[in-house]
């Protein structure tokens, strides 16, 4: 039946259409979700705040107006409060010592768009060799790679990092970045295991197609079949893995800042203001609150993206069009 | 097993003889003969469609699949739809049964009376017992129709439970009795073995065991034997036609094998770019066929007798769009004989010698200029 | 054509290709420790030889060994015994080098126009990469031969820049014509070009081979299932059951009289677009299926399912000795033991009564 609906769509005459590449066409697929939209727009938005927004606030992050505080019987400001003596107000309010919260987030983006780059960029690196060499030379390469991955994924992350990061964290590898360094590594080391093997099964798969044969039967040599026929079929899997893996990299993020593993003060990472407003979790709810959401937010778009990425990429799957 | 369905119509069928290609091989088949030979021809055919149109929207446009297609088909016989992929034929299938997926598709115009019952006024729960019980299906790939992760012997057996109401015995019963007269050997042994355990013939018996469970009037196999081997494929031929025969069962086929058609078919409907263009009993089809398309395909075969690198006569050109089709012969692009008329005005279907046989073609029309 | 350097020892004489008692087996693992249990015979022993400029066509059902055969001669398989000789030298025995080199000379046609191409590279960069690969002409050069070899297979070069989705099935398989012919080849393995093409459009793909035979004096290997499609195109044409090669000899001697059971059962099952030859021809149905090709029956493999064993009363010779491939007449090679009776048999004839006749009378005063 399948067959007749796409002898359907092949008689439309070729002069019919403009040429568009496979990605034109998956691009239009996407913004045609509206889900996928909200959430890419979203990620926008919050890749604009990383960049610019810290420059943009009258406040730096670590300033600590301590005085507000106190004129405020050493309470932190809620949002919108206004104190007397003051022309300004803290849109979002400050923490216990008297920083702005809104600042706190913006750093706290910037923290989570890093951590979104720095650790599919570890993931990238190690997990598209180590597939694709398992893949193309197979036997015992492909053996020793794969048994190395199943330990990787037996051990227990978090211990793993936690682990790590006690251990440089004195160092002047562990102060890097404030301590970010440190656990965007450790969160990559853990994570690249789903991307080799999915770069690995798609190679495996692709391996076996004619035109992959037809390469062969050409002479084409065998890095030029890699880069040339494989890994490009195998980019849209890919860019859905990266993409619906960077919740899953913030959120490990925020849980350990929320249990003091990496950023240090005065640096806030939403896990870390979490952790920070958890005392006032009764009385001032906005230290908490305000952290939170963003977080969410950040997992939900970035789901919905990948979402319609994958559908975008993969219309067979989704069953329409 | 009984032949006759309690609700076929008094009258019989309107075929009053059988051709020659029908082979009576039971009591049951020779009753069925009588029964044909001796009634009146009778006005209500098994299924008769008017002006079936089915048409998918998609976002270049809307494709007319099937346009204004109008047949019957007899009790018991063996009609063919033949033409290549993208002509409609296998839409046309489905929207006898309302099984063209919504969306895109939708049928927007025509009646289809089946058995005497409005199929387009039947509500879902009505069109699936329908399905079940008075029609049975052959696809091409069987592994993808049968479920891979149930046995074969319930696959058959809960059509003829749910349908005709069998206990669970009597339906596996009738199910060890379907497989082998499918010519499946150790039939009891093999109820429990699952699709996947099956070659590709075996499994296309196993659809057709799956397909005649509840007796049903009309059988519609589109492209049953395309994936098969031309030794299977002969061996499941003959077992479609010597079964249609013994039980009465009527057969819709859909094919692009004109070999196939030929050896099957009592009539045969060509199809073209959504419409019908030829229609007639095959011989006359096949032997003074009146319309370019069939002529250009039949010449276009390779046959046995070919002497080599005679070089094949080719239907020039493409299948047109069938998005927004123009007022003209769909078939005037790739056609040899047209004129003016024939890009300006779309014949309509008209008779030609032979009973029953219907061209569309200006120029084959009697007075028309191709001789 | 311009010669083309590579290996080989050129002399023009002797067959192009030469396959000398050709084994592939495909081992299988199974168990815990997936030890080797067997092996999947896909080709068991065969030999031909094809000359130059002549076509040889191969025809079987699915699993003889015909698609396998076609990758181990342009050793796209290594063979797991035998010999495949190119142009006199065994192509097992090239370097890496050597071998690359010798790709220029050999080339292959897919069967499925969806996947034998790249869907995210331009048509222009399939049927420009093996130019790349091999270092021909400069890239203005290639870019103007890209062109020509489009438009030598019938399409327009101005969709140079289109993708593969965008085309039909028949012009997808055009694109994969333009590609084999880039290093302007003598010798093309075409596995099943027309099977997966509409019926209009087989004949157009059939015909652009046959003239492209004509003009650079091509050499086939011709893999079909369709015995009327090999007929028209092949100069002899072998028979494959499980792995054997059961028949040899020029088609129109062989389909006239075939000198083997199965080539008989073959041509009884292909349907005939005539209704009265149709009703009227004697079929012989093969019962049963395909036997495996892990564990072939023991002496003659067809005779499992052979009327010809059935009909003279399973003499013993058929299950104990297997028959070899031997001149039952001038040119005509059979592997069965009782070949002679095989001749005499009226099965499977049925086409022989059919003339080739226009489907119209008007046709045929059109072409006159």
């Amino acid at each position: 039946m399948t067959e007749q609906t796409g002898a359907i769509e092949a008689g439309v005459a070729l002069e019919r259409r403009k040429s568009t590449g496979l990605w034109g066409d998956a691009f239009r697929r996407l913004i045609r979700n509206r889900l996928a939209i909200v959430g890419g727009l979203f990620v926008i938005f919050l890749a604009l705040t990383a960049a610019i927004g810290p420059m943009v606030t009258p406040f730096e992050y670590f300033d600590q107006h301590t005085q507000e505080v106190i004129s405020n019987n050493n309470r932190p400001l809620t949002p919108m409060q206004q104190v007397e003596g003051l022309d300004h107000v803290h849109i979002l309010g400050t923490d216990n010592l008297g920083r702005d919260m809104l600042s706190r987030l913006m750093d706290g983006a910037r923290i989570s768009m890093m951590v979104a780059l720095v650790v599919q960029a570890v993931v990238l690196f190690i997990g598209i060799p180590v597939g694709a060499a398992a893949a193309w030379f197979g036997g015992r390469i492909d053996t020793f790679l794969m048994r190395i991955t199943d330990v990787v994924y037996a051990y227990p992350d978090l211990l793993f990092i936690i682990l790590l990061g006690v251990a440089f964290r004195e160092t002047f590898f562990g102060k890097a970045l404030d301590g970010l360094l440190l656990v965007f590594i450790a969160i990559g080391l853990t994570s690249w295991v789903t991307m080799a093997r999915l770069v690995r099964g798609q190679l495996l798969s692709l391996k076996e197609t004619e035109f992959v044969e037809a390469a062969k039967a050409i002479g084409v040599s065998d890095r030029r079949i890699v880069t040339r026929h494989l890994l490009p079929n195998a980019l849209g899997p890919i860019i859905v893995a990266v993409t619906l893996g960077i919740p899953t990299a913030i959120l490990a993020e925020a849980t350990l800042a929320f249990i003091g593993i990496g950023v240090q003060a005065p640096r806030a990472s939403w896990g870390s203001l979490v952790a920070d407003g958890q005392a006032y979790l009764r009385s001032f709810p906005h230290m908490v609150l305000f952290p939170a959401i963003a977080i969410a937010l950040a997992l939900i778009s970035f789901t919905f993206l990948g979402d319609g990425l994958r559908d975008a990429l993969d219309p067979k799957l989704k069953g329409k069009q | 097993m009984t032949v006759s369905d309690p609700q076929a119509p008094p009258g019989g069928a309107a075929v009053t003889e059988l051709p020659d290609s029908i082979e009576i091989t039971t009591e049951e088949g020779r009753r069925l003969a009588e029964r044909l030979a001796d009634n009146r021809p009778h006005a209500r055919k098994l299924l008769e469609v008017r002006n079936l149109s089915t048409q998918f929207f998609t976002r270049d446009g809307v494709v007319h699949a099937v346009d204004e297609v109008s047949f019957d088909v007899d009790y018991g016989e063996t009609l063919g739809l033949v033409g290549e992929s993208g002509c409609g034929k296998s839409v046309t299938a489905l929207s006898l049964v309302r099984l063209v997926p919504d969306p895109p598709g939708q049928i927007v115009d025509g009646q289809i009376i089946f058995d005497g019952i409005d199929i387009l006024k039947l509500s879902r729960s009505e069109m699936r017992r329908l399905r079940g019980r008075k029609i049975g299906f052959i696809f091409q790939d069987p592994m993808t129709s049968l479920n891979p992760t149930l046995p074969i012997g319930f696959q058959i057996s809960e059509s003829a439970r749910t349908h005709l109401g069998l206990s669970r015995n009597a339906a596996a019963d009738r199910a060890v009795e379907l497989l082998s007269k499918v010519g499946i050997p150790r039939a009891r042994d093999r109820m429990g073995d699952y699709p996947h355990q099956f070659s590709g013939g075996m499994r296309q018996r196993v659809m057709i065991a799956i397909a005649l469970a509840c007796d049903p009037m009309l059988l519609l196999a589109d492209e049953p034997t395309t994936a098969l081997d031309v030794t299977i494929q002969a061996q499941i031929l003959d077992l479609i036609r010597s079964l249609s025969a013994e039980f009465g069962t009527a057969v819709m086929l859909i094919t692009h094998d004109l070999g196939i058609a030929a050896g099957m078919c009592h009539r045969v409907n060509v199809m073209y770019a959504g419409r019908i263009v030829e229609t007639g009993i095959v011989d006359d089809v096949f032997e003074n066929s009146r319309h370019p398309y069939a002529w250009g395909l039949l010449d276009s075969l390779p046959r046995l007798t070919d002497t080599r690198a005679a070089r094949l006569r080719t239907i020039e050109g493409m299948p047109p769009d069938l998005i927004n089709p123009g007022a003209e012969c769909r078939f005037a692009p790739r056609c040899h004989y047209a004129q003016d008329r024939c890009r300006s005005e779309e014949p309509e279907l008209t008779p030609r010698d032979g009973e029953g046989h219907q061209a569309r073609c200006f120029g084959t029309e009697p007075g028309g200029w191709i001789p | 054509m311009d010669p083309v350097t590579g290996p080989g020892t050129g002399n023009g004489a002797g067959p192009l290709v030469d396959v000398d008692h050709l084994k592939v087996y495909f081992p299988i693992y199974a168990g815990l420790l997936q030890r080797r249990s067997g092996d999947v015979r896909a080709v068991d022993d065969i030999s031909f030889a094809i000359s130059r400029g002549e076509t040889f066509g191969l025809v079987g059902e699915s699993g003889c060994g015909k698609s396998t055969t076609g990758r181990a001669v342009i050793r796209l398989r290594n063979p797991t015994a035998g010999t495949v000789n190119f142009d006199g030298r065994d192509l097992m025995s090239l370097s890496r080098e050597e071998l690359r080199l010798a790709r220029r000379r050999m080339q292959i046609i897919f069967q499925d126009p969806y996947s034998s191409l790249n869907p995210r590279m331009t048509v222009s960069s399939i049927i420009g990469e093996p130019l790349d690969t091999h270092n021909l002409g400069s890239k203005s050069s290639r870019h103007d031969r890209v062109a020509e070899l489009l438009q030598l297979v019938g399409l327009n070069p101005n969709y140079r820049n289109r993708y593969p989705h965008e085309f039909s099935g028949g012009q997808r398989q055009r694109i994969g014509v333009a590609r084999a012919l880039a290093v302007e080849p003598e010798f093309i393995v075409c596995d099943e070009p027309i099977s997966a093409l509409d019926v209009s459009i087989q004949a157009q793909v059939l015909n652009l081979l046959v003239e492209l035979r004509e003009r650079f004096g091509l050499t086939y290997l011709f893999i079909a299932h369709d015995l009327s499609v090999v007929r028209h195109i092949s100069d002899r044409v072998g028979v494959m059951y499980l792995g054997k090669l059961v028949e040899v000899g020029p088609p129109d001697i062989m389909y006239a009289g075939p000198g083997h059971p199965y080539t008989r059962a073959l041509l009884s099952a292909v349907p005939i677009a005539d209704p009265k030859t149709e009703r009227k021809r004697k079929r012989v149905i093969l019962t049963g299926d395909v036997p495996s090709p892990v564990n072939p029956p023991p002496g003659c493999r067809f005779h499992t399912r052979c009327w010809l064993y059935e009909s003279l009363g399973r003499p013993e010779v058929c299950r104990t000795e297997e028959p070899p491939l031997r001149e039952v007449r001038p040119k005509h090679f059979a592997a069965c033991h009782f070949a002679e009776d095989a001749l005499r048999s009226d099965i499977g004839v049925a086409h022989l009564d059919e003339t080739a006749k226009p489907a119209a009378a008007g046709a045929a005063a059109a072409t006159a």
